[in-house]
């Protein structure tokens, strides 16, 4: 018996095999493009060339330091250069009409096929090269590798040095027990979505790789964080008791997934679900909800090779508006800044990102990107009730600028003869402490609020809870931060608007209750959450309501630490 | 439009160091530059073109330049050959 020690990025207990993952093979699809795509796929084509290239150099200027190896890769920088290779692939595309991944895919397989039947030992070794090269660009297209196709019984725990969110998602369709990675943190997407498929995961295991052997048997408990390789009768004992009362309590949660969120003093609250990748819409329309309270739109953004189009962007809106039925959905535009969009665009680096150019106000000073997203979106909203929502509002100005921007998008469409819903409802963030500060001039321009607490405890302590030295101070109950959240609440309603909760706070138990005493309407939570946290609402009673709102901004840390059984 | 018969005389042929000397060689200039080796034709600048040939020693190779400066490339290229790439 051996135990190992990482983070647990996704709770939860499994008892299985391990099932070591080493290989990695793209996932390309068959599905042919449609004509009009062509340009958007040849366009793809150079770019991903020349950012391969840029790879390749880097890779030669720190591996290859003996000029045979600096031989090998100049070859296959060669390759990359290629103008046959270029246009057999752009033949592909625009005469099969393939994508570009299944363009270079097709290409360098009949290469590699090509050079493997050589009789001619030392040129059927290029093969090599051809392969080594097809590999890099489908790296750089296919965002993520896919899992190699085997079979996983559903006892399997992963094991594997790191992993992608496509990985997950097939792993999560396999369903396997668990995952154990060597390297991987808590906010990677690959996290979130193991949280959203309930699959107990475990990351950053140093030497993980080493210590594990296929077929083993492990105990992941992703509560503690602990890995228990061989475990003995006592501890598997142990484990399965506990594995038994977690799935009992899951149950009792289970019996209350057909009612209503409503309180125990009768007030019906919205309960909405996160929403961080299309691919999670799926399992979240399995809970009863009321709607997608925050559907983050930076995936869409990250790791591409060129931005999103309006079509690409209208299809994916518009699928998960059509799969939850009568429900709204709450666009939150991207909220980026230039550091994450630096492979495509050409920004100065920012001081201090935190502070600088991100959000709301990166949209309205790139208006061409931020235009495709609220023409995607507006487009959308035809086929349901969906919601648009900026983030990083500071105040009553860049919130009316957003607004007329949408007006401006809308105006464009009904020139354009374009389809298109004319009444959106367009919400504020409030994250940043002006906002919240600013509320009464701030509903005038907005439908509704939704309070992203992550941030607005961050800027309010200004605290990095990323911060080792400073994590301390990172207090979503500090007295400051619920003065602001209550006046959010007070200045909404006397206006009229409704008032949302998505960052993590809408998900823990004292702080639900919290929250329901200053008065929101809406709680917006991770959608493995849902059912705890529709426990809470259904709890929350006058008693426990009198409790809470005995909390006022002249409370102490310990008074407020107390009442809400904090140690 | 220029052609020249040559043979590959270094031992190995045209595996992948010579096809990349070549390729090289040839994208200097401006003219086209087609390899011939028994009735198939790559295009010359091209790494992959050239190492489909897999033009072993001795095969017979034609060189076809057709451009400005289309004796220059030969020229240079011929240059190649007879140096049998570094090799030996």
């Amino acid at each position: 018996m051996e135990i190992l020690h990482g983070i647990s990025v996704s709770p939860g207990i499994a008892i299985g095999k391990i099932h070591i993952i080493k290989q990695k093979i793209y996932q390309i699809g068959t599905l042919k493009i449609h004509p009009d795509q062509r340009q958007h796929e040849l366009q793809k084509l150079d770019i991903t060339l020349e950012a391969v290239l840029k790879k390749t150099d880097k890779f030669i200027e720190d591996y290859a330091h003996s000029p045979q190896d600096k031989e090998i890769f100049e070859s296959q920088r060669m390759i990359l250069l290629d103008p046959e290779v270029k246009l057999a692939i752009q033949n592909l595309i625009n005469d099969e009409l393939l994508t570009v991944e299944q363009a270079v895919s097709k290409h360098f397989s009949y290469l590699v096929k090509y050079f493997q039947n050589m009789k001619n030992e030392y040129f059927a070794q290029r093969a090599n090269d051809f392969e080594d090269v097809s590999h890099n660009l489908l790296e750089q297209l296919v965002e993520s590798d896919r899992a190699e196709k085997v079979v996983i019984s559903p006892d399997a725990i992963i094991i594997t040095k790191e992993i992608t969110p496509s990985q997950v998602s097939i792993y999560a369709n396999a369903k396997v027990s668990g995952i154990c990675t060597e390297k991987g943190s808590h906010t990677s997407h690959s996290a979130i979505l193991a949280r959203a498929f309930g699959i107990p995961y475990i990351a950053a295991v140093p030497d993980l790789m080493d210590k594990c052997h296929d077929a083993a048997s492990v105990v992941v408990d992703a509560q503690t964080g602990n890995i228990i390789l061989d475990p003995n009768n006592e501890m598997l004992a142990q484990y399965k008791t506990q594995l038994h009362d977690l799935i009992a309590h899951q149950r009792l949660l289970q019996s209350i997934d057909k009612c209503d969120a409503i309180t125990g003093t009768g007030k019906r609250i919205r309960l909405l679900a996160n929403l961080e990748f299309p691919e999670e819409i799926d399992a979240i329309v399995k809970n009863q909800i009321d709607g997608i309270g925050l559907f983050r739109t930076e995936f869409l953004y990250l790791d591409r090779v060129i931005l999103p189009s309006e079509d690409t962007q209208f299809d994916i809106y518009r699928t998960i508006i059509q799969k939850i039925g009568e429900h709204s959905l709450t666009i939150r535009t991207f909220d980026l800044g230039g550091d994450k969009l630096s492979h495509i665009l050409n920004l100065d680096k920012e001081e201090n990102p935190y502070l600088g150019c991100r959000g709301l106000r990166f949209s309205l000073q790139h208006r061409d990107i931020f235009r495709i997203q609220i023409r995607a979106i507006l487009r959308a909203a035809v086929y349901g009730n969906i919601k648009i929502m900026f983030p990083m509002v500071i105040g009553a100005e860049d919130m009316h600028e957003g607004r007329q921007f949408v007006m401006e998008c809308a105006a464009e469409l009904e020139k354009e003869g374009k389809d298109f819903a004319r009444n959106i409802k367009i919400g504020a963030m409030i994250e940043i402490p002006s906002a919240a500060l600013c509320a009464d001039t701030l509903a005038d321009e907005c439908d509704f609020f939704s309070i992203g607490t992550n941030d607005l405890v961050q800027y309010t302590l200004a605290v990095d809870r990323n911060n080792d030295r400073v994590a301390g101070y990172y207090q979503v109950y500090h007295p400051s931060v619920l003065s602001l959240i209550r006046m959010t609440v007070e200045k909404a309603h006397a206006k009229g608007l409704k008032v949302s909760v998505c960052g993590e706070m809408a998900s823990e138990k004292p702080y639900i209750n919290l929250l329901l005493a200053l008065g929101v309407d809406e709680l917006s939570c991770n959608s493995k959450q849902l059912l705890s946290v529709k426990d809470c609402i259904l709890h929350f009673d006058e008693e426990t309501r009198q409790k809470y709102s005995s909390i006022t901004s002249s409370s102490t840390i310990q008074e407020i630490k107390s009442i809400l059984n904090i140690v | 439009m220029l052609k020249k018969t040559i043979t590959v005389t270094n031992k190995l042929g045209l595996h992948a160091r010579p096809s990349a000397m070549l390729v090289k060689a040839a994208t200097k200039f401006r003219s086209d530059f087609f390899i011939e080796k028994d009735g198939m034709r790559v295009n010359g600048k091209s790494i992959m073109g050239v190492m489909m040939l897999a033009a072993e020693y001795q095969a017979q190779l034609d060189l076809i330049a057709d451009g400005v400066d289309e004796n220059y490339l030969l020229d240079e290229v011929e240059a190649l050959f007879s140096s049998k790439f570094g090799e030996e």
